[in-house]
Parts: structure tokens; sequence; C-alpha cells
């Protein structure tokens, strides 16, 4: 009975898998049980909670493997901080403090707190493992391997920022690769910084934000990403990662955009506009998405050449850019496409335990529909002792989906908590605040209020797929289960408080799982989708425990906690 | 003994790769790694404790 | 010595209390050191923040769990007000805060960690009630902050001094000072190992010449490197 685990750890977005059997029976972010968001480091609790699911002690595991590969990881350190001199002062000193202090030992890290011999590490390439990760859970099962290609595209691995695969005798072997600095994920980053977002968090924002602007900028942003010979470069004058990670843009964009925009400053948004000067930042990050879109497709295309294949899988971080995903799918050259929720490094813990599990000598299930369900479970009665310790009100509620159904039909925010934690960023029913889908008022409100969060950004609709043809100009296809892609709205569907300026939703169309039941009892309610939004406060990471969904409800004040058929509210509501 | 083993395949990496110029300069970086791994040089969180300076 | 919350306004004071009245007098009148300090208090209350949230999903007892989320909450709080000081004392936006945590409740068991938390809202309340008296002529309104956040970190004192059990509290000393160890470690420590990186990127510099450029393009594929 082999059992491996995959980690990946220290850069952002830790987290553990664990397969079992060729069978994946667990995977869990650091960040949802340390409590910090995107949470780099050794993802100890992670792991713990993935081997008590597996129901296995750390001694059992015949396989460790962790994501990348530290020599090379070190190695690309040091030459690019040596090309970069003399401005690579500062960044040779932090990076290299990073490495030698715990990124260049985690193996020794990993064996010593797990108890496990050292022999039993193992590490695979960084791309590899976002390879592995889309390749063998992508819904494919009635595909010929040879139809199907991967892309990966992300900052940077080991060295690699963006390749090509395809599987050989059930392996993903990779075709070609480009190397850092040349960056899509690096590119998109300093878009970030400039906005005044976060780096490797506020991506999500600059998407969001793209909608309200236009390509106003497109020509400075064609001189920073040029593309060309189905590849792209970057103007290396115009980016700073390499001097500063949380800056990541260089003078050239000062010149060519203006100032850059102040972090946490209040949005100008008003009636659905982004006005003032933050409308140029909404034309920068529309310019920059127009970018990358036609980069992806440029890439894409290529990948079809070199591999006549007909489907395509991708993963790495900017498989996270859900509008990009659309356009590949509507306009790239590939009949499916698929990206499986935890795209970004998370996922690379997912490809590592795969691989893992096949160097073992396992036969892995492919073709299968990911569940994303993996993480740790909740316990209403755990739930009801700390609510009662607080003060809070509990109800046990004969029919929760009626009631959930009919507490949102009246317009309350409620928070859902059901059987085993998402992996990957977006909540798909198990840790989520729903709410009617068709109230704008209604996403004012949970934007100020419950998210704090800006002004402009979406919500997303979950809807029965059956159903999703009626609301959706876009068919259903295999990221619409996971919210890894957009569709287009229909005028007049009854989806106005999760439709964005554009006219699209990333909707998530629902088969089956902890949504399927309560989108059944809101069609008695005359509804058909619901908002759905991950169950969090700001900058914090989604709740696991029964306490994380608690804290949400005492300091975020959404109407209402239904944990399987316990419903917790606040006393004085 | 661990550690030994990843500074053996640290080495083996670079010489595989034949930047064998980089091996000096790896090696004084790892005794800075290890000045860092001594003091405690990596420990900057401190919650329950306020600055008094 | 007995927990008054309106501390800083008591006539009486101990000799600890007085001598860190004048190191404070000193101290808060440094350039630039009165946004700084709040600003590395509102660093401590979110981290701690982050350790009690952490604590309330891995306790055992949901009562110690609601325990551990109300603190949590205050000490958000007191992030917020410390964090509103700062910027006002500056007059310009702050860094972002640090976002990271030691995971005590893991590394040292609920008991250790609850006299662990004790000693550092015992020396919080102390340092926050001369603070309180430091401030009460100079800047009312600021006193006025810090005397809240001081009520509450007297409650917070209390109630893990009720749950700490004797005997950890030595195994809590110790953690103390090898905390304490590392971060005075990691202070002297650092500007050394910066230092020396500084000398040695320039000594390396040489070496850039024989690494060329970087490729550009597509890469015809390697093998993957893989191994143990």
């Amino acid at each position: 009975m082999p059992a491996v685990l995959g980690v990946s750890a220290h850069y952002h977005d830790a987290a553990a898998a664990l397969v079992i059997d060729g069978k994946l029976v667990a995977a869990q972010q650091e960040e949802r049980l340390s409590r910090v968001k995107n949470d780099p480091s050794l993802p100890m609790n992670a792991i713990e909670a993935c081997l008590t699911l597996g129901e296995i002690r750390s001694t059992d595991l015949d396989r460790v493997v962790f994501y990348e590969n530290p020599y090379r990881k070190l190695e690309r350190v040091m030459v690019s901080a040596l090309r970069g001199f003399p401005r690579g002062t500062a960044f040779f000193r932090r990076a290299l403090r990073s490495q030698l202090g715990d990124k260049l030992w985690v193996l020794d890290d990993l064996a010593a707190h797990l108890g496990v011999p050292r022999k039993r590490m193992h590490f695979v390439d960084h791309h590899e493992s976002h390879a592995a990760s889309a390749l063998f859970c992508a819904p494919f099962g009635d595909v010929p391997h040879s139809s199907i290609a991967a892309l990966t595209v992300d900052g940077v691995g080991e060295e690699e920022t963006t390749a090509i695969w395809r599987l050989e005798d059930g392996r993903p072997r990779r075709l070609a690769s480009i190397a850092y600095p040349h960056s899509l994920g690096l590119f998109y980053a300093a878009v970030t910084a400039y906005c005044g977002f976060r780096v490797n968090e506020g991506e999500f924002k600059v998407m969001g934000l793209a909608a309200f602007g236009e390509p106003r900028y497109r020509d400075a942003f064609d001189h920073f990403l040029q593309v060309e010979g189905g590849a792209f470069t970057l103007d290396r004058a115009a980016f700073a990662d390499h001097l500063d990670g949380a800056r990541a843009f260089g003078r050239p964009f000062v010149e060519a955009l203006g100032e850059p925009r102040t972090p946490a400053q209040k949005w100008n948004y008003r009636g659905q506009r982004i006005q003032g000067e933050d409308a140029r930042f909404a034309d920068v990050a529309r310019s920059a998405q127009d970018a990358l879109e036609d980069a992806l497709l440029t890439l894409a295309e290529h990948a079809r050449a070199l591999t006549g294949a007909t489907h395509l899988v991708l993963a790495g971080g900017v498989a996270l850019n859900s509008c990009a995903n659309a356009r590949l799918l509507r306009e790239g050259p590939f009949e499916r496409v698929f990206v499986q929720p935890a795209a970004g490094d998370a996922g690379g813990a997912l490809g590592a335990a795969l691989l893992g599990a096949q160097d073992e000598g396992d036969a892995l299930a492919l073709g299968e529909p990911f569940c994303a369900d993996l993480g740790v479970p909740i316990r209403p009665a755990t739930a009801a002792a700390i609510a009662d310790a607080l003060g809070l009100r509990t109800t046990a509620v004969v029919d929760p989906n009626e009631t959930l159904a009919a507490r949102i039909a009246g317009g309350d925010v409620i928070a859902l908590a059901r059987g085993r934690c998402e992996f990957g960023p977006r909540a798909l029913g198990h840790r989520s605040l729903l709410a009617r889908a068709d109230d704008e008022a209604l996403r004012d409100r949970i934007n100020a209020r419950i998210k704090k969060r800006e002004p402009f950004r979406p919500f997303a609709p979950a809807m029965l797929e059956s159903t999703a043809p009626a609301l959706l100009r876009d068919a259903p296809n295999d990221m619409t289960p996971y919210m890894t892609t957009v569709c287009r709205v229909r005028d007049r569907s009854p989806l106005q408080g999760t439709t964005h300026v554009d006219g699209t939703a990333r909707a998530q169309t629902v088969q089956s799982g902890p949504l399927a039941p309560l989108l059944r009892c809101m069609e008695s309610h005359g509804l058909h989708s619901v908002l759905n939004t991950s169950l969090n406060g700001p900058g914090e990471p989604l709740a696991a425990t029964e306490a994380d969904a608690i804290d949400v409800l005492i300091r975020h004040k959404p109407d209402g906690l239904l944990i399987d058929d316990l419903l917790i509210e606040r006393p004085n509501r | 003994m661990s550690r030994l083993t990843t500074l053996r395949q640290l080495v083996a990496h670079f010489l595989r790769r034949g930047r064998f110029f980089l091996l000096p300069l790896l090696l004084v970086l790892l005794l800075a790694g290890a000045l860092l791994l001594l003091t405690g040089g990596l420990s900057y969180v401190a919650p329950f404790v306020y600055t008094l300076f | 010595m007995s927990v008054q919350p309106n501390a800083g306004d008591a006539e009486e004071v101990s000799l600890r209390a007085r001598l860190a009245d004048v190191f404070y007098t000193w101290s808060w009148r440094l350039p630039g050191r009165r946004w700084r300090r709040l600003f590395a208090f509102a660093a401590a209350e979110a981290e701690s923040a982050l350790e009690l949230r952490y604590a309330a999903a891995r306790t055992e007892s949901p009562e110690r769990a609601a325990l551990y989320l109300r603190h949590a909450e205050d000490e958000a709080r007191h992030a917020r007000i410390l964090l509103h000081w700062a910027r006002q004392a500056r007059g310009q936006s702050l860094p972002d805060l640090p976002r990271a945590h030691a995971q005590l409740f893991r590394h040292l068991g609920e008991n250790v960690f609850l006299a662990f938390v004790h000693r550092g809202e015992r020396r919080g309340r102390r340092q926050f009630e001369a603070h309180v008296r430091f401030f009460s002529k100079r800047d009312p309104r600021l006193a006025a902050a810090l005397r809240s956040i001081l009520a509450d970190e007297v409650q917070h004192e209390r109630y893990t001094g009720e749950l700490a059990e004797h005997e950890c509290r030595k195994q809590a000393r110790r953690f103390d000072v090898l905390h304490r160890y590392r971060r005075a470690g990691a202070a002297l420590t650092y500007p050394l190992f910066a230092g020396l990186m500084a000398l040695l990127y320039v000594l390396a510099s040489p070496l850039s010449l024989l690494l060329g450029r970087a490729p550009r393009g597509w890469q015809a594929a390697r093998r993957s490197t893989g191994g143990d």
C-alpha cells in the first residue's frame, strides 16, 4: 500500500497532498490551518491534516516528494543575481538569506519533522509538478493521451517560466520551455504592483479591474511584452522583480503609464464606473490583460503546432486568470480546455504526490472528474459547543436546504460549511458565503460590510448545470464546475448581482456536491442561481475548521452560519 | 548527517551543470548560511512581545 | 502587584514602573520613534491575533476556543487602533503588517502556550501602563486609546493566568528567554550577514562575465531533473 506525500512550500501558498494506492485521498493548503493568507512556510499543519485524513502515520510514508528542485533554484538565484550586477545587491542579500536559511534544506527539514529517513525524500521539477497536476486531474478519460497537451505558465519555477508538455508512457514529457527572466507571471505581477495591489495576491483584482477600462496603453505593453515566433520576451528594463519582488515594475512603467497607484487608497467608484484618476488604472489593467491574453493565445497555438493535440490543460499561477482561460477556449485552437482549481503553487503538491505515486509503481486512475473537497472536514457538534460558549444562538434545522433557500430568497447572506474544505482558491460550496444572485444592492453590501474589499470586484453565481444554458450564452465546459473560467451572461438573466460590468460571470455549474440540493430547493422560490463567494474576511484565508467559520460569523457578521443541519446566529440579530 | 546528503547533492548538481566557477562562491555562501542558522538569524516573528525600542 | 485598568493615573507607582517611566520618557522622544514603535506594537498585536485564531482552531476545548476567538478579536482591534495612531504620527501611509506567526500552540502545547501568553500579556500591561502615564498629559487622546487597550490586556492577563498551569510557567519562561535570544540574534546577525553578502556580491561580480546572457524564446526540451 504505497503512501506518497507531495509538498509545496517556501514561495507562496504552501500545501500538502497525500496519495495512497494511486488514489488522491487528501490535499490541504497550509494557509487554511495556519490562518496566514498564502502562507508559504513548511506546511506541517497541512501535512498532519493529510495524514489524519489518510489514517496513516508519517513513518508509514513510502515517499515524500517536494514540488521543485532546490539545487536548480539556488543556482538560478545566484546566476540571475550575478547577471544583474551591480543593481541586485539587495536582491542578492535577501534571496540568499532565504535560500540558505531554509529553502536549500527543505528535504532535511521535512525528514526531521516527519521522522522519515532522508532517503525517502525526493523532488521533481517545479513545472513538471504543475504539468502533472493538470494532466493527471483532467476529465479527459475518453481521449487518447496523444491528443492532450499541457501548458504550464507561472512566475518562475527553477529556471522555466513556461513549458509545453504531453503525456508519454503515462508520464509528462517536456517538449519546450521559456526561461527566466521572460515570464508572463512576473509581467502580471508588475502590473499588480503598479495598480497598488500586493503581488501574488492582487492579480485577481487586476483582472476584475480590467473590465472597466479601455486598452489605451496597449502600445506600451506591446513594448514591455513582445510576442514573436510563438514565444514572448519581456523588456527587462521595465521590470524590477530581480531587484524588489514587492514592487516588480521598473522606471519605464512610470514613464509610459504615469505614477503608480498608492496602495490601500479608496477607489473612486460610483454607479458601476471607475472615475477620475483611478480610470487610468482600469485602462492599464485592460491593456495588460489584453496583452497577456494575446500572449497566451500565441503560446497555445505553438503548443498545438508542437503536439498536434486537440485538448489542452493549463497550470501555474497564470492559469488562474479565468478571463484568459475563457478566451483560450473560445478563440484558441483546442476543442476542450481544462484548468484544475488549484492551478497555482498549492497544486504543485498535488502533482508532486501523483508523480511520486507513479515512481512507486502505482497505476493512477486518469480521466476521472476532479473532486476538490480534499481538505479537513467540519463537525457540527464541535461548532455547536463553541457557539454555546460564545453565547451564540444555535438551532437544529429539519430541512437545511429548504431553510437555507428560504433565508437566501428572503435577502439574507448565509455562510455555509459542509463536508471537507476545498483545495484551491475558489469556494465551491463547502466553505461559502451565499446570497441572492440577482440583487445588486446585496452585492454592494457584501463587498462593503462583510468582505470589506474593493467596490468594483464582482461575485460569482452558482447554478445547476441543467439551468446554465438559460442563463449563460456560453455552454458549460470542463472548467465551469471549478470556476476557473468566465461565461458571457444572457441579456436579462436574473444575475444582476453576479454579472461583471463586461457582461461576464465566473459561473459555477453544479451537477453534484453541496450546492446541488440547495439549488434545487431554490427553484421552488423562483430562483435559479445563488451568489457564491468564499467564507472569509478581508485578507484572510478561507475558513477551514469550526472555529474559523464561527470567527467569520462573529467578526464579519453574515446573517447566519449553517454547518450541516446546525444553524448558528448572533444573539442580537 | 541529513544535511551532508543535501550538500553532496548540491555540489553534484553544480558539477553536473558545468558551473565549476560558482563553487567557491557557493562555499562562502554556505558558511554565511551556517552563521544564520546558528544565531537564529531567521527568527523574526514576535507574538505577544512589544518592542522596547 | 495589583492590576489597575486606570493605572496610568495611579499616584503610587513601583520602582520598576519609575524606571520604565525614565526609560520611555527618553525613548518616546527619539526622532521617528513614535510611529515606528506604534507600528511595531500593531504588528505584535496582529501576530498575536493570528496565534490566537490558530489556537482556537486547534484546542480540544470549545470553551477555550471561544476565549481564544474573543481574545483574537481584541488583538485585531488593538492592531487597528495602533495602526491608526502610527499613521497619524507618521503623516503618511505605512508598510504592510507582517503576516506570519510562530505557531506557538503547536510548538509549546496548550498549557505552556497559555503560560507564555500570560507572561506576554503581563509584560504588555506593564509597558502600556508606562505609556499611558507618559502620554496622559502630552497627548490625552493617544493616552485614552492606549488605556482602552490596557483594559483588555488586564482581562487577557487574568484569564490566561487562571488557565495556565503553574508548573508550565517555568517552561514558558525558558521559551521566552530563547525567544528573546533568537530575536537578539536576528537583530545582531542580519547587519553582519548583509555586509558580508554585499562584499561577496562585489567580489563575485566578475563571474557574471562567464555566465553569458539569459536565453530568449523557446528552448528545446531537457531531461527532467528530479531526484532524491
